[in-house]
């Protein structure tokens, strides 16, 4: 009897260890908030100074794919792969508002562009032209029992500055950034993109 | 007991027939057959040109092209029941689902949908070829599930709210040069609502099969009549500095000017009476145009009434004439002046 009972306890983890060695789910396609989850808490913000620089802040494409992000918790077992994915329409839209707002701030002149228009030859000549084209994006709410609520956000986008002494610099960069609730986690990943553009220009 | 046997077999077979049928039925038809019926904005007048539509070129990646899914993950615990915990996903639709030939009936669909909009005349000297590129187009769902078995047993299992997302990459050139090629992309992403058409809140509740599939084929079907709605605007867009409409020479009897909402999925339009200053209608329609100003900006389209879009020599002398009676001044968007009343 008590082997039987041996060998059927055998036989139940012997399950669990061929059956839990299954392939581990992605959260979201190229969207691992896992990745994102290891950030410290950060909503620090650079001030830059632009010295009243000229910029044409152009934006190209939004090409975040969907689902731009995903509602997660952790209160149960195991964190739920996404509870309820939730979805900003035109994420790559809202961080271009929010880095012209940043730039301005940090005593810049902009101009925003929404189209790919000849502009006019003042501008041409006096500005620096930045094009952004937002490559992915996502954004995650996740609920945690000992850290409370906050935002993650990630956002890959290919930068294409224009200098009025006509040099031409293009690069593809990526920032992230991980904040509590209520901080706008848009405003820090735009601040990073200035600090970019000002290491660059 | 031979004959109880038998109807318990000829029973598994009915309903396993039942099931089969019910879990194609989708899968047989055309679902893109639905798209002939999509209301298209239509141009007053046409360009002067043609327009020649390539045939797609599809550029998905192969899980999307395959509906490959990530595999359920499973853990068991053996209690005094054994507990499974299974969740899956991304779980992408079945491309079979949408339709056998889907590449093919979408070329027919943007020839269709070009023609519709009144886009283009004949005119075969001025002639424009646009070649689309599939880039995205997939339904992505996620499932979760607690079995528990013992003597009996007992399965709760759920099925998140699926995404569909299509892009169309779009590269419009001339003829007689086609090395000067305008690039544009056009990207819809739609999260299930159970308030939209198609769709039911129940059928995601009753967790069949059947019904969540009907679902996820609906989300990226939707995805999809959303870009398509948008695809004449953004090639007009494209043509609008090669003058090939009517120019702005006299001034307009009414006007437009225009504000996104905050979610950038639709825009309040105000027709205006140039003379009197009177609005003459205030909607809110999905936005079928590019952004063009940030959420909560009145400005002045860059397109006419017959719907065209103005080029830039043309939309600046529309402004001179609005100025006339009208604050408007570019502010700080380059791409259209904003509107501030009248003056």
């Amino acid at each position: 009897m008590i082997i039987k009972s041996k060998n059927i306890a055998l036989f139940f983890f012997l399950m669990l260890f061929i059956l839990s060695g299954c392939e581990t789910p992605m959260m979201l396609l190229n969207h691992n908030p896992e990745v994102i989850i290891k950030k410290k808490l950060d909503n620090s913000i650079n001030e830059n100074d632009f010295q009243k620089k000229i910029f044409v802040l152009r934006m190209v494409n939004d090409l975040s794919k969907a689902p731009t992000g995903a509602y997660l918790n952790d209160h149960y077992f195991f964190v739920n792969p996404v509870n309820q994915t939730y979805l900003l329409s035109q994420p790559g839209f809202v961080l271009f508002e929010k880095i012209a707002d940043a730039l301005k701030k940090q005593n810049a002149i902009v101009y925003r562009q929404y189209n790919q228009q000849e502009i006019n030859s003042d501008l041409k000549y006096h500005a620096c032209i930045v094009t952004l084209s937002v490559k992915d994006m996502e954004v995650h709410l996740w609920e945690r029992k000992k850290e409370g609520t906050f935002y993650l956000a990630k956002a890959h986008a290919l930068l294409s500055i224009h200098l009025p002494s006509g040099e031409h610099i293009s690069s593809e960069d990526s920032v992230s950034a991980k904040v509590n609730e209520s901080d706008d986690v848009f405003d820090v990943l735009a601040n990073k993109f200035c600090d970019i553009i000002k290491t660059k220009i | 007991m031979k004959k109880i046997l038998f109807y318990k077999i000829l029973l598994i077979i009915t309903f396993s027939l039942l099931f089969f049928a019910c879990t194609r039925a989708d899968k047989t038809g055309n679902m893109l057959h639905s798209f002939k019926n999509i209301d298209i904005k239509k141009f007053q007048y046409p360009l002067n040109c043609k327009i020649e539509v390539k045939s797609v070129i599809d550029r998905r990646s192969e899980f999307e092209r395959k509906g490959v899914s990530q595999k359920k993950y499973h853990t068991f615990i053996p209690l005094l029941l054994l507990f499974m915990w299974t969740s899956a996903g991304p779980i992408y639709t079945d491309i079979d689902s949408y339709d056998y030939d889907f590449i093919g009936s979408l070329d027919k669909i943007i020839i269709d949908t070009i023609k519709k909009s009144n886009l283009s005349s004949n005119n075969e000297s001025r002639k424009y070829v646009l070649q689309p590129e599939l880039l995205h187009f997939y339904s992505v769902s996620y499932e979760k599930g607690v079995y528990a078995f013992g003597a009996g047993g007992m399965a709760e299992t759920h099925n998140y709210f699926p995404t569909g997302y299509v892009c169309i990459k779009l590269s419009l050139f001339n003829e007689k040069t086609p090395t000067q090629k305008q690039v544009r992309y056009i990207t819809n992403a739609f999260l299930f609502n159970p308030s939209a058409k198609k769709l039911s809140i129940n059928h995601t509740a009753m967790t069949g099969i059947v019904e969540s599939e009907k679902n996820k084929v609906a989300v990226a079907l939707i995805s999809l009549e959303k870009a398509l709605k948008s695809l004449p605007n953004v090639v007009d867009e494209m043509l609008a500095e090669e003058k090939l409409g009517k120019s702005v020479g006299i001034k307009p009897k009414t006007f437009m000017i225009v504000r996104l909402t905050k979610e950038y999925d639709f825009q309040e339009e105000m027709i205006i009476d140039y003379d009197t200053g009177l609005v003459i209608s205030d909607t809110i329609v999905p936005r079928t145009t590019a952004i063009i100003s940030k959420p909560n900006e009145w400005v002045v389209p860059p397109y006419s009434e017959s719907g065209h879009w103005l080029s830039s020599k043309d939309y600046g002398y529309y402004i001179d004439i609005l100025k006339l009676k009208y604050k408007v001044k570019y502010k700080d968007n380059i791409t259209c002046a904003n509107f501030y009343g009248i003056k």
